[in-house]
């Protein structure tokens, strides 16, 4: 790797952890779906679980482009006795259940799958659903059953597994998981266990809201052909070999991508891991423009996020042109960051200059000299 | 008597700059012009992603150093809050730094010790002011403050 290429690896790996979500926000959160959860479980006759699944289970949640907006969380809503339900039945109590709540009902709509509930600045998919089998049992037994329905307003039973998919998800990046879950279990004392996964930012996760967002913009308008986000994550994940830095990781996974969509008999596949026979590009097959997009935004990506760049000079130029394509705000921070880091290294002697071509940095080489204290003067 | 030379600050001569700033910067130009002045030019690059700037600096014993930068790669030379410059020339393109302050500058210092790492320190923050139009790299502002 070329000193370019660490480089830009480092500055996409600060504007990344700018689109993460914030702390507050987590924390807010979690606070509103266990308050929906506990509202859920007082109401009904079965034990109520409420967890986060898709990006906020997984640690690749992006943050909305107009920060002011909401928040996206899907949730799963499990009634733990319930495997014998109907999918009519499983849907309705836990939407007759949340329509009992003012503030809830305020904003609820029904989706085929989910109940959709704005609230307390987040936008929530609550998706009702019982074990497949007579019981859910973490690591072992997470298949659920949820409830589909159908535009003739019957019902259809579908299958899910997203604890499983974590599961697969972090196995996916294991190694590297774990020498940063440890790495921040020591810095904040705490156990490796209790370390949340939207902290553990590994280069497969910052690759996806990179990718996330940029999808976002580049489809701002246009979402009914936006690559959804499952098929991102998971050729992602299938495609990432570990790297430990998130240039070298963006890169391998833009190149390798497409290797990971199965032709069955004429029909693009892309596998769910846990869930064989479930193919998350199913909607291809009908709607081709969906696929032709998919290609497109990948082409792309791979461009506006690390082609494009590498041939530019200047902080400046490389950090206008990536605010055109992942948003100004999470570029703007990103960049301070930056420049923070660096005076505050300069403050307790830790910055040098490596030669008048090797640029400011905190490590040395033979010609390196130290930037010693001074004050920026002047107007 | 000796005991006081051993503590006064030796000031350095011109040669001795230039004998420092040959030795440290050996893809840069400098030379004595007239009696008392040293000029010294450089091409500078704060980051591996950044651009390559003209770098002068002009040293008078017994004034400050004073350093420019020159070229096409300086941008927004017109904007109000241009950050840190003595002045700025629109015509040539031309920005004189603000490096430092009070005595964090003298005579016993090296250049190539001080000035030339203030500037490419300098540069690295203007590019990305020039994205983000925050300075990072702290200071004061004499003027700003009425």
């Amino acid at each position: 790797m070329s000193r370019k290429e660490t480089e830009l690896g480092i500055i996409l790996a600060k504007i990344a952890d700018e689109l993460n979500i914030t702390d507050t926000m987590y924390d807010k959160a979690v606070q509103s779906y266990i308050a929906v959860g506990n509202w859920i479980g007082d109401g009904l006759d079965f034990t109520v679980e409420i967890m986060p699944q898709g990006s906020m289970n997984l640690g690749t949640t992006v943050r909305p482009i107009n920060e002011s907006d909401d928040y996206d969380i899907d949730l799963v809503c499990l009634l733990h006795e319930g495997w014998q339900l109907d999918a009519r039945t499983i849907k309705e109590l836990v939407g007759k259940r949340l329509k009992e709540n003012a503030m809830y009902k305020k904003k609820l709509d029904e989706g085929s799958r989910c109940w959709k509930m704005s609230y307390d600045g987040f936008h929530m998919d609550i998706l009702p659903c019982v074990p497949k089998e007579r019981l859910f049992i973490k690591d072992n037994h997470t298949e659920i059953r949820l409830t589909h329905k159908n535009n003739d307003g019957t019902y259809s039973d579908k299958y899910s597994n997203p604890h499983g998919y974590k599961l697969w998800f972090i196995n996916q990046m294991l190694n590297v998981y774990k020498n940063l879950s440890e790495k921040y279990a020591i810095e904040n004392r705490t156990i490796i266990d209790e370390v949340p996964i939207y902290k553990v930012r590994t280069p497969l996760q910052q690759s996806i809201q990179l990718l996330k967002r940029h999808r976002d913009i580049m489809f701002a308008g246009k979402d009914d052909i936006a690559p959804i986000s499952i098929i991102i994550t998971t050729l992602a994940a299938k495609a990432y070999n570990n790297e430990t830095d998130l240039y070298e990781a963006l890169h391998n996974i833009l190149d390798n991508m497409p290797n990971y969509i199965e032709n069955r008999n004429g029909i693009s596949w892309v596998e769910n891991p846990v869930m064989a026979n479930e193919n998350f590009a199913d909607k291809w097959q009908h709607h081709p423009e969906k696929k032709k997009s998919f290609f497109s935004w990948l082409e792309q990506a791979k461009l506006d996020l690390l082609i494009k760049p590498i041939d530019m000079y200047g902080i400046d130029t490389i950090g206008k042109h990536y605010k055109t394509v992942i948003g100004d705000l999470p570029v703007n921070r990103a960049l301070n960051a930056l420049g923070d880091e660096k005076k505050q290294a300069r403050s307790s002697s830790s910055l040098y200059i490596n030669g008048l071509a090797g640029g400011i940095s905190t490590t040395t080489d033979t010609s390196s000299k130290k930037i010693k204290e001074h004050t920026f003067f002047g107007s | 008597m000796v005991h006081k030379q051993i503590w006064k600050k030796k000031k350095i001569s011109l040669a001795e700059q230039l004998f420092a700033l040959k030795k440290a910067y050996k893809e840069s130009t400098c030379f004595i012009q007239g009696h008392n002045t040293l000029i010294w030019r450089g091409q500078a690059c704060p980051s591996p992603l950044s651009s390559t700037y003209s770098l002068e600096i002009r040293y008078t014993l017994g004034s400050k150093p004073i350093v420019t930068v020159q070229g096409d790669t300086i941008k927004n030379i017109e904007a109000p809050n241009f950050p840190h410059v003595f002045h700025r020339d629109v015509n040539s393109n031309t920005v004189t730094l603000c490096l430092c302050y009070g005595d964090e500058f003298n005579s016993s210092m090296l250049i190539s010790d001080t000035y030339i790492p203030w500037a490419i320190e300098w540069l690295y923050y203007y590019e990305i002011w020039l994205v983000t139009e925050e300075w990072c790299g702290g200071g004061i502002h004499p003027f700003s403050k009425k």
